[in-house]
């Protein structure tokens, strides 16, 4: 009516390109692609991991480091993981690999799942950092 | 006898004639009619208003090469001169159309690092004498952001790991009308889609309807509003709508434009959706466009 065949084939690239353009749309947002996002506070490893920040609340909500529980001052696997001395001695190979559930070591925590990636790294760095008390 | 022979005779060699005077005067009349139907021009000055697309189009091979300045806001006060000193962003275009329909856009914007392309289509024109009452004109920008993560050291990820995530896109159905010789508006409902926002909780699409009205003083001489409302809740964060009040100026091949609008960025997809400052606490700023046209 209002258009000759000029028209059509402009308006007929114009759709296509607007397909093209739509088809290219996602629906992400930058939280999601942190690493850090959903998790605990103290699971961060993109700064410098600290022990009174980071370890110690981690262990403490993952390991049972009070009383008699399983890594608590007398504890029933016989590791204790309370102070800072105890968790120094503890963390060497046998203790990455008992987290990350390699072969050699018994999967760590217990009766829980694994710790999230992010969290390991965080622990990974402290001990990469020297594992220092601070 | 005579006469009825002469009367047949002057029928057959007429007939044709008066068949065909009156498909000739048909034809005529709707060549006036036509003629009459003559396409309203210029019911905006440029392509843009102030932020907003115009539903103008640039003429047949014409290419126009456009500055868009926005200063700081005014509430930076005296010590800033108003806004004037710092915080600026601009955006230099060139667009171009060959057939004064379709139009084809690049520019860049120093706010985001934002790069754009558009396609605007003039879709129906309005006509004097019986035409359409309205003009329309589609729009579609696509933008893609070239800047750096300034987070990434510090989050240890990029955000834009995936080039995707640089992309956000804006359409647009523009309605406008001349209503005389000095006033012409437009109504526009708007669509951005974002690929990547910053909160889980925002939501990638905004959309809207924007506004835009002129009014001509002088022949060279106009005042121009601009106002865009956001309908949907897509943001934790506080944004307002776009507001902008200004003037233009035609000289020549030039048009100058001058406002106050409280939006920083200078393409669709940043002031649409993402107007940060507000009116009433004095976050709003100069600016101005400069255009200027080449005909190829």
């Amino acid at each position: 009516m209002f258009m000759n065949g000029k028209m059509k084939a402009c308006f007929c690239i114009l759709i296509v390109a607007l397909l093209a353009v739509f088809s290219a749309c996602t629906y992400d947002s930058a939280e999601e692609l942190n690493p850090n996002f959903g998790q605990p506070a103290y699971c961060d490893s993109s700064g410098v991991v600290s022990y009174k920040d980071n370890i110690k609340p981690l262990l403490s909500a993952s390991c049972g480091v009070s009383g008699n529980s399983c890594h608590g001052s007398n504890p029933s696997s016989g590791i204790p993981l309370v102070s800072y001395t105890d968790v120094f001695d503890a963390t060497g190979e046998q203790f990455m690999k008992s987290i990350r559930h390699q072969s050699g070591a018994s999967p760590m925590p217990k009766g829980s799942g694994k710790l999230s990636d992010v969290c390991i790294a965080t622990i990974q760095k402290w001990i990469d950092q020297g594992k220092p008390n601070n | 006898m005579f006469s009825n022979v002469f009367k047949l005779v002057i029928y057959l060699v007429c007939c044709p004639v008066i068949l065909l005077a009156q498909d000739d005067a048909e034809k005529i009349l709707q060549e006036i009619d036509a003629a009459k139907r003559e396409p309203v021009l210029a019911t905006f000055k440029t392509t843009r208003l102030i932020n907003f697309h115009t539903i103008e189009t640039v003429g047949k091979r014409t290419l126009d090469f456009r500055i868009s300045h926005r200063f700081g806001t005014v509430n930076t006060g005296l010590e800033n001169l108003w806004g004037i000193d710092g915080g600026a962003s601009i955006r230099l275009g060139l667009e171009y159309s060959y057939d004064g329909r379709l139009m084809i856009g690049f520019g860049r914007s120093s706010y985001q690092k934002m790069l754009d392309g558009f396609l605007k289509y003039r879709l129906v024109r309005q006509e004097e004498g019986g035409g359409a009452p309205i003009s329309v004109t589609l729009f579609s920008g696509a933008y893609c952001t070239v800047a750096k993560d300034p987070q990434r050291e510090f989050n240890g990820f990029d955000r834009y790991q995936e080039f995707s995530s640089r992309m956000s896109y804006v359409h647009q159905v523009i309605i406008g009308r001349k209503f005389n010789d000095r006033v012409s508006a437009q109504i526009a409902p708007w669509l951005a889609h974002w690929n990547q926002v910053e909160s889980i909780l925002d939501k990638n699409d905004s959309y809207g309807v924007a506004a835009a009205l002129r009014c001509k003083v002088t022949r060279s001489f106009a005042l121009t509003a601009e106002y865009a409302y956001r309908i949907n809740d897509y943001s934790a964060r506080n944004y307002y709508d776009s507001f902008g009040l200004g003037f233009e100026i035609e000289t020549g091949g030039h048009v100058f434009q001058m406002h106050l609008t409280n939006s920083f960025g200078l393409s669709e997809n940043q002031f649409l959706p993402y107007t940060d400052t507000r009116w009433d606490d004095g976050g709003f700023r100069l600016g101005f466009n400069v255009s200027r046209v080449f005909t190829l």
